[in-house]
């Protein structure tokens, strides 16, 4: 099996800011597939504190789970990457991820027992053929050499209790297709839990799940958080829940953050002609009916053989014609904290100066 | 000509297993007008899409009639008619499915998909198809062009669109749009909400709006009913419902959903537990158990559909 070699010496020593836990400085993932090569994700650039959730948003193809995934080094062996992801560990050390091997015994203690995720479709995470017990006692085991299986079995209904599945004592040997959705998302987030881990990457995780019960699963993971202190990359397409949910906000289309700030900035004052499109395009409950929607014509491109200029400026209502096509967008700052890949944002600056 | 196109009588589903009895669709009764839009909503599980295959025959009722208002035959039950009569209206009763990436044939051209119910319901000549695919594929947004490519080599909101062509192709006048936008990104279902409403218009078409997707609902809608274990709780105009929402679940359902506004301070209610098995329901109002208003009476006796004020509405406590 070909895999990429990514072992390199662990001497270079990293540093990052002290309440961080997790960098992502330029990082870019390319994916082969068949002719193509697809350039999934482009300079990308993010942190997160302890305790933080920061929600990365964007349609399908934006990327938002390549980068991800890339985090848990779980990303197929088509895929190459380049940057820096830094981690902080438990024991306080800062590691580059990317340099890890992995399938190296180091990545493999920090996937699932520091940095663990969740997936959007609960009903095809579990393997049908074991009970849910027994996958969530395996975690314990795996990263706990010294849990026996009877002090594995105690944490894991200590966990269902905690995540509200009511009668864990008869659930905790039931197979996954006795669970409900709602249940079965609950029992996932029991396995994440299960090693305490400082960082969730939550991927759509309730897109899968009806309005009442996901309502359940927002209330639970919040209180977790509280409980556990732990951070959340929260990834979702669905922009109520991410105003409900985060603290910060990511928007990335085709690759690139094109605006990152607080919730509040992201919502109540984007920049980003992208960021304002999906906002305005969203049907609203409080909505004259006949109002049309607005619509953001086009659709997004495949990322092959991309120029150095704005990704969105054949889609934008707001496109000057040889700067936005032409040439590479820097990021403006629009306010303290509210990063904003648009060309617009330069000729304000011009304004006020 | 009447304005009622559609009245569905006392409409019930059950599936019969070797000793489990699951009452899918029990007693829904509906006028749809001609030109408007009907919202279903509810849970999964719920019975919102059985109630929409009932009514294209992609499944068959096991009770209560569809009748449906024609210009040559007066009413017609839709659920009894047989053979060529079958056949004359259920052109007029066309399906747009949820998922693009599955309900399109891979194995057939584009061409082939969108002119199949001609072939089969017309006899229309090579020549009357290909106008007729040329017509409809402009309206909905497609390229000409492309017509004698494969599903595959479409996104999915092309592929919705598609879908949205064949459906219209023998000029229906109802379709169920079965969450028909749910699998769509964003700014793409924006596009095919606008092209659903533009259609409309153009057509006067009346559309059963099936989702569980209650923004979407709200802007698309003219009444919307409210599903819950395969009854209708509420029913009413969408600005009432939405505005002022009477049934217990009605608003436990509208304050779930999240709001595209870090501010907006809503008393969500949070229901307990999830929908109960269809195949052993509450006695009484199927909603008892997860509602905070739950009486003695709810738990023994079955609510009534009743008319408040324009709304229908099944509550012991309104």
């Amino acid at each position: 099996m070909m895999k990429p070699f990514r072992k390199k010496e662990l001497e270079t020593t990293y540093e990052i800011a002290p309440e961080h836990i997790l960098e992502v400085k330029d990082l870019h993932v390319r994916i082969a597939v068949d002719d193509y090569d697809l350039h999934a994700v482009r300079g990308v650039n993010f942190s997160l504190k302890k305790g933080e959730t920061l929600g990365l948003v964007g349609e399908s193809g934006c990327g938002k789970s390549v980068t991800s995934k890339e985090i848990l080094g779980i990303n197929p062996g088509n895929c190459r990457s380049e940057g820096q992801i830094l981690y902080r560990t438990k024991s306080g050390k800062v590691l580059n991820l990317l340099e890890l091997d992995r399938d190296g015994t180091v990545y493999r203690a920090i996937r699932g027992a520091e940095i663990s995720m969740i997936f959007q479709e609960p009903m095809t995470a579990f393997s049908p053929l074991y009970t849910i017990g027994n996958q969530l006692a395996e975690i314990i085991t795996l990263h706990d050499p010294k849990a026996t299986k009877a002090s594995a079995r105690q944490r894991v209904l200590e966990m269902l209790r905690k995540v509200g599945i009511a009668n864990p004592e008869k659930r905790i040997d039931q197979y996954p297709h006795e669970f409900s959705g709602g249940m079965l998302q609950r029992a996932l987030i029991a396995m994440m839990l299960c090693c305490d881990p400082d960082l969730l990457i939550a991927d759509e995780p309730t897109t899968a799940l009806d309005v009442t019960i996901q309502a359940q699963i927002l209330d639970l993971m919040r209180s977790l958080q509280k409980e556990f202190g732990m951070s959340i990359l929260f990834i979702t397409h669905d922009l109520g829940t991410v105003a409900n949910m985060c603290d910060n906000v990511a928007v990335m289309y085709l690759g690139e953050i094109v605006e990152y700030g607080t919730v509040r900035q992201i919502f109540h004052n984007p920049q980003h002609p992208y960021t304002r499109g999906l906002l305005r395009s969203l049907p609203k409950m409080d909505q004259v009916r006949d109002e049309k929607l607005y619509i953001i014509n086009g659709v997004v491109p495949l990322p092959v053989g991309l120029q150095a200029n704005c990704g969105f400026h054949d889609r934008c209502e707001e496109c000057i014609a040889g700067r936005c096509d032409t040439q590479e967008i820097p990021e403006f700052e629009a306010e303290p904290g509210h990063m904003v890949r648009c060309i617009k944002l330069e000729k304000q600056e011009v304004h006020h100066g | 000509m009447d304005d009622v196109l559609l009245e569905i009588r006392n409409l019930s589903k059950v599936y019969e297993g070797k000793d489990v009895h699951v009452k899918a669709l029990s007693d829904v009764s509906l006028t749809v007008n001609r030109g408007e839009t009907i919202g279903i909503v509810g849970e999964s599980g719920c019975g919102k899409t059985t109630l929409g295959r009932c009514v294209v025959r992609g499944i068959e009722a096991t009770g209560g009639e569809v009748l449906f208002h024609t210009e040559e035959d007066g009413i017609v039950d839709f659920l009894k008619i047989k053979g060529a009569q079958l056949k004359k209206y259920r052109k007029d009763i066309q399906m747009i499915f949820q998922d693009p990436y599955t309900s399109l044939d891979p194995r057939m051209t584009v061409f082939d998909i969108i002119s199949e119910p001609l072939r089969y319901n017309t006899n229309f000549s090579n020549r009357e198809i290909e106008q007729a695919v040329d017509k409809i594929v402009e309206q909905v947004g497609l390229n000409k062009a492309f017509l004698r490519r494969y599903p595959h080599a479409f996104s999915g909101g092309q592929r919705q669109r598609i879908g949205i062509a064949r459906s219209l192709i023998l000029q229906p006048k109802l379709i169920v749009c079965d969450e028909a936008v749910s699998a769509l990104d964003v700014s793409i279902q924006a596009q095919i909400i606008n092209l659903l409403e533009d259609l409309q218009r153009e057509y006067n078409l009346t559309y059963l709006f099936i989702s569980h997707a209650l923004s979407v609902v709200r802007h698309i809608s003219d009444r919307v009913m409210v599903m819950y274990l395969g009854r209708m709780v509420e029913f009413g105009k969408t600005d009432d419902l939405f505005k002022q929402p009477l049934h217990p679940y009605t608003k436990a359902l509208l304050s779930a959903v999240p709001q595209p506004d870090p501010d907006i301070a809503i008393d969500r209610i949070i229901l307990e537990g999830e929908v109960p098995n269809p195949a052993n329901p509450p006695s009484g109002c199927h909603f008892h158990p997860r509602c905070i208003y739950a009486s003695d009476r709810c738990r023994r006796e079955i609510p009534p559909l009743e008319n408040k004020d324009g709304r229908l509405i099944a509550c012991w406590n309104v």
